[in-house]
């Protein structure tokens, strides 16, 4: 394989998070399932990027290679520098200590035998070999930070509400100070009033502490309130990329405008307009064909898009990977090929 | 928790007495008179009428099962029919040995299952997976008097490196002690192994599958605290179970290996009781392995609700 003009590229910005060409499969031999194909996408010291995408997209198995839980089929994985592609979780050591998680299942994801305070000391006594009294103090430091009482600390997990554990997921991520924290789908199990709170929790966490997020979500609305940029995935396949703003507000790619239309609003007029956006299927989502992978469900397809896999192409600030947007062709001074990282 | 162990040994007693009637009462169907049995068949019948007589078996079998719960409420067994030894005293002397067999069988069964069973679980689908899984089955199906007569044939008869037969007390000699129970131990643990294998396999493997094991990983949690502190922890209420589900096993396992190896336990006793149409002996043994299963239950109970918070509130 020829390296493509963005691999020759030198790197100007110090990414934290850096993921090249990620492709994760499963299975083996012919029955293989690429869940992740071809995927670039970065993250920045503080930025928050959003991963969107419907099930089984491919999102959370970015998430999971990213955290060492998933091996990876090829690609890199890169954060601060480090290569951490084909390291698992139990082999990353201090690492992880800067590379914290938060899952979507706040009843799962917490140890029911464990008290809130041992949960929470395990990352301590792990990464930053505090003594039993500091790990106490930096618990209820943790505690206040979320916004969860200080008697917290000695109950088990069954005595809280699915909004109070995710709080206690979040403080767990805190707790080694970490640089990145891969948010998976954090709010998707919790009702919408919670799902503000802990939307606004993790907003201003970022603000005082300085995190970068990967959010991972399948709700533009959440993405968009949260993070300054936008990755949306179709079938393990990055088909827009921009600024939160620009890409949920004017959706350039026709699976980004679904999307969209996909979130009901609150007017009759406007909603009846969105519905004329939504996909019709075209062909079975199981034909395989070497061409865009939306193209079964296409409002727009044509028959290149179902035998060239459409380049990336910088159109505004997004980036779009769609033939309707042909490089070297359409808004004469802001399109042409992707030649840098995005 | 002490009052759950209380309300439990209350909710025994109706149990036990229905137990010691049960004995009493099949007993009664077995076939001949009691006195014959003892006595032999060149007995005269006033000798029989002698006996029947000292035994009370003139009365009808309501007044003999009515006198014996007297006699148990005033803490006294009865007495031998064979041989006129209070059964008490019998069972004081009998009890230590199937004691320490059924005990060390038990801590054998736990540690060689869990252990495996987590060994296993960590490499799922491997070839050492499943050929423990394979062998768990097979010595599931292998009774323990034919594993008791092979490990005897090898270890005491071909290499004579244990005792086949006999039982040293253990504070004559704790060596001994030791020496006559491997042999009876390995034979009365082997099937056991089995079973709680498969359920510390399978506890296991579901633990370490569990969302907050996953996340303990992502946080880069040693994989040792993982298994024992996450999985274990949270698997280990099945495995309890299964081990004193195991345990009651073992207890009417006794019987077989004990006569096998000549071991004056309560499984000796009891034989030996029912063959001589001893009611009083058979009896008391009944009782006791019953108390036995009511303590095992017990203590498994309460095991759990140390594990599991949320079932110690309950």
């Amino acid at each position: 394989m020829t390296p493509t003009p963005e691999e020759v590229q030198p790197r100007t910005d110090a990414w934290l998070l850096e993921i090249d060409h990620l492709r994760v499969s499963y299975g083996r031999r012919r029955r293989t399932h690429t869940a992740v194909d071809d995927v670039t996408l970065n993250v920045g010291a503080g930025e928050a990027v959003g991963l969107v995408g419907e099930s089984g997209s491919g999102k959370s198995t970015i998430g999971r290679a990213v955290l060492g839980l998933t091996a990876s089929s090829s690609g890199r994985i890169r954060f601060e520098d480090t290569d951490i592609t084909s390291v698992p979780a139990e082999r990353r050591g201090a690492l992880t200590a800067d590379l914290q998680v938060v899952f979507q299942d706040p009843y799962g994801s917490l140890n029911p035998a464990r008290t809130i305070s041992q949960t929470l000391t395990e990352p301590l006594l792990t990464h930053r070999a505090m003594t039993a009294e500091q790990a106490r103090a930096r618990v209820q430091g943790l505690l206040d930070q979320v916004g969860l009482p200080a008697d917290a600390a000695n109950r088990y997990p069954a005595a809280f509400s699915g909004g109070q554990r995710q709080r206690i997921a979040i403080a767990r991520a805190l707790a080694s100070n970490p640089k990145l924290v891969i948010c998976d789908e954090p709010v998707s199990a919790l009702d919408l009033s919670t799902q503000a709170q802990i939307l606004n929790l993790l907003a201003d966490l970022r603000a005082d502490l300085g995190l970068a997020y990967l959010f991972i979500g399948h709700n533009l609305a959440v993405v968009r309130n949260l993070c300054d940029r936008v990755v949306v995935l179709y079938r393990g396949q990055v088909m827009e990329t921009g600024p939160a703003a620009q890409v949920t507000g004017h959706p350039l790619h026709p699976y980004t405008a679904a999307l969209v239309a996909a979130a009901p609003v609150a007017d009759v007029a406007a909603q009846r307009e969105r519905r004329l956006a939504r996909v019709t299927v075209t062909e079975p989502l199981t034909v395989a064909h070497s061409g865009c992978p939306f193209a079964g469900r296409c409002p727009h397809v044509e028959d290149i898009c179902r035998q060239q896999r459409p380049a990336r192409v910088k159109v505004g600030e997004s980036v779009v990977a769609c033939h309707l947007f042909p490089s070297g062709k359409g808004d004469s001074h802001t399109s042409g090929s992707v030649d840098e990282k995005v | 928790m002490g009052s759950l162990a209380l309300r439990r040994a209350a909710g025994a007693v109706p149990l036990l007495l229905v137990v010691w009637t049960a004995a009493f009462f099949l007993q009664q169907l077995i076939h001949g008179d009691p006195a014959a049995y003892v006595l032999g068949n060149t007995s005269t019948a006033a000798q029989r009428d002698q006996l029947d007589a000292a035994f009370g078996l003139h009365r009808s079998p309501l007044d003999q099962y009515l006198s014996t719960c007297a006699n148990l409420l005033s803490g006294d067994l009865g007495r031998s029919w064979i041989t006129s030894e209070s059964v008490g005293r019998l069972l004081s002397t009998a009890l230590p040995v199937t004691l320490s067999l059924a005990l060390l069988s038990t801590l054998v069964t736990a540690a060689v299952g869990t252990a495996l069973g987590i060994w296993a679980a960590l490499r799922r689908g491997s070839r050492v997976d499943r050929i423990l899984q394979l062998a768990a089955g097979a010595v599931t199906a292998v009774p323990n008097y034919w594993i008791a007569v092979g490990l005897v044939y090898l270890f005491a008869i071909q290499y004579r490196v244990l005792p086949a037969t006999g039982y040293v007390q253990l504070n004559q000699s704790p060596g001994q002690w030791l020496q006559s129970l491997i042999l009876p131990v390995i034979a009365l643990s082997l099937a056991p192994i089995g079973p709680i294998f498969l359920q510390a396999r399978s506890a296991v493997a579901e633990a370490l599958d569990a969302d907050y094991v996953r996340t303990v990983r992502a946080l880069g949690i040693p994989r040792r605290r993982q298994v024992l502190k996450h999985g274990l922890r949270n698997a280990a209420a099945p495995i309890v179970t299964a081990v004193g589900f195991n345990t009651v096993g073992l207890l009417a396992g006794t019987v077989a290996v004990e006569q096998i190896f000549n071991l004056p336990g309560l499984g000796s006793q009891l034989l030996s009781g029912v063959l001589g149409h001893d009611v009083p002996v058979v009896q008391g043994v009944v009782l006791v392995f019953a108390v036995g299963v009511v303590i095992v239950n017990l203590a498994v109970d309460l095991l759990i609700g140390v594990l599991n918070p949320k079932a110690r509130r309950a």
